[in-house]
């Protein structure tokens, strides 16, 4: 029995056709509920998210453009900024109702917002500095940018293997450095 | 910032960081043609249903589900009669089944139109509630202007700054400004007297003109009085460390 190819499936869903998305979800959903699970750490959330991811792909199967990104890449795309924003989220709610949560603690929290996010943006492009510059280009383009692999190597003009393996040294020197100097790592 | 002492926000900002990292790695470890196989891991059967049910617009999942034509009941043919009525009804139910399937490659053609047509809409009327928006902020006679004049290494720069001290927000003209490298990008501070507080950063087009709108800046909490545009590592900082390009004061 011939597969259709991720192309054809996502052209039939964009033209309304269930069948076609149906056969995306069972394509797919195995691999990214994987991936939501290693980020959330939790079925509940991940499930939440898959639904969220898939009915965006019903929903925005004519806007995909093959010239920026593979099928795959772009599915990964939008289950990873959406299981990130729930990552971001429930941490963000932990702390909003701890204990020592009051309002006029979450006013400070809302004047403060602005320069959070420039303190934020400041510890993250000191650590990105400290890697090799190759590394360096590619995950600022992918951190600032949101760029994919195949837009990252359209831009520095470089093979997108070459991309993908800077990315991927780089990555891991990121990690060791942003847990040695956040502490604790992960939360 | 190894001999600085631990800010109790690095933390919170190394694990956002971590778990990026983390993400990324395996979407390229999922993506890579020829790569190292994926995990994978099935989720539970009642996802689907709600996932497909969710894009048939809210009908009961339990209805969606339901297949179309139940199954008849099985009886045997004994006679000439009903050799002739099944004959005929299958006849009948092919007419009836190429007739459904035209009927409904139409429909999924018309739902995605009437999809496309709905998002068109509600993008032209969140656009023209956007426009009606900026319009009604452009005529408050609380905005103030600032011009911003080029130093040195760019004199023939400019920039007009609409600023808003009820909602905190502004827009900024920017022209004469030439691109910058990968790594850098322009940071617009705010002066609360002498104290400058980063109000977003920007990079500059080819052409040299560029239109920034400024999301609303909560930390500051008086008017400011002088504006200022460096040049500083991408994403910005929280206190400007690079040369100023553009200055000016509100008026």
């Amino acid at each position: 029995v011939s597969t259709p190819p991720d192309s054809d499936l996502l052209a039939r869903i964009a033209a309304g056709d269930r069948d076609a998305f149906g056969l995306f979800f069972d394509r797919y959903a195995p691999v990214l509920f994987a991936f939501c699970i290693r980020i959330l750490k939790d079925g509940k959330d991940a499930e939440d998210v898959l639904q969220e991811a898939f009915v965006q792909v019903w929903r925005d199967a004519r806007l995909f453009d093959a010239a920026r990104a593979s099928v795959k890449t772009w599915l990964f795309t939008i289950v990873r900024s959406r299981a990130l924003y729930r990552w971001r989220s429930r941490r963000s709610l932990d702390q909003r109702f701890s204990p020592a949560s009051d309002e006029s603690l979450d006013r400070e929290r809302a004047a403060a917002g602005g320069q959070e996010e420039a303190v934020r943006r400041d510890y993250v492009g000191r650590w990105l500095r400290r890697l090799p510059k190759d590394e360096r280009a590619v995950l600022f383009l992918a951190f600032y940018d949101s760029y994919t692999q195949e837009e990252i190597a359209a831009r520095l003009n470089q093979p997108l293997g070459t991309v993908k393996s800077r990315t991927r040294s780089g990555l891991a020197k990121l990690k060791v450095i942003a847990i040695a100097e956040g502490g604790a790592g992960r939360g | 910032v190894d001999d600085e002492p631990l800010d109790p926000r690095a933390s919170h900002i190394a694990a956002e960081l971590t778990a990026w990292c983390d993400a990324l790695e395996t979407e390229l470890d999922a993506t890579d043609e020829g790569g190292a196989t994926s995990v994978e891991l099935t989720p539970p059967p009642e996802l689907k249903e709600r996932v497909l049910w969710s894009i048939r617009g809210g009908m009961d999942p339990i209805t969606a589900l339901r297949p179309a034509f139940p199954e008849a009941p099985d009886r045997g043919l004994t006679t000439m009669f009903w050799a002739l009525g099944v004959a005929a009804s299958f006849m009948l139910a092919a007419a009836f089944g190429a007739l459904w399937y035209a009927t409904r490659a139409d429909l999924g053609a018309t739902r995605a139109n009437v999809a496309q047509l709905d998002g068109m809409l509600y993008e032209k009327g969140r656009e023209l509630k956007e426009k009606e928006r900026e319009l009604a902020w452009l005529k408050d006679p609380r905005v103030q202007v600032a011009l911003l004049k080029g130093l040195e290494a760019n004199p023939n720069a400019k920039a007009r700054l609409l600023w808003h001290p009820g909602s905190k927000q502004g827009i900024l003209w920017v022209s004469g400004l030439p691109p910058l490298p990968l790594e850098k990008s322009y940071e617009l501070w705010a002066f609360v007297g002498d104290q400058p507080v980063p109000a977003g950063t920007f990079d500059a087009n080819a052409d040299g003109a560029t239109v920034i709108p400024i999301s609303k800046q909560e930390n500051l909490g008086e008017t400011p009085v002088k504006f200022a545009v460096s040049v500083e590592p991408k994403g910005g900082v929280p206190a400007p460390t690079g040369a100023i390009v553009l200055a000016g004061k509100r008026f």
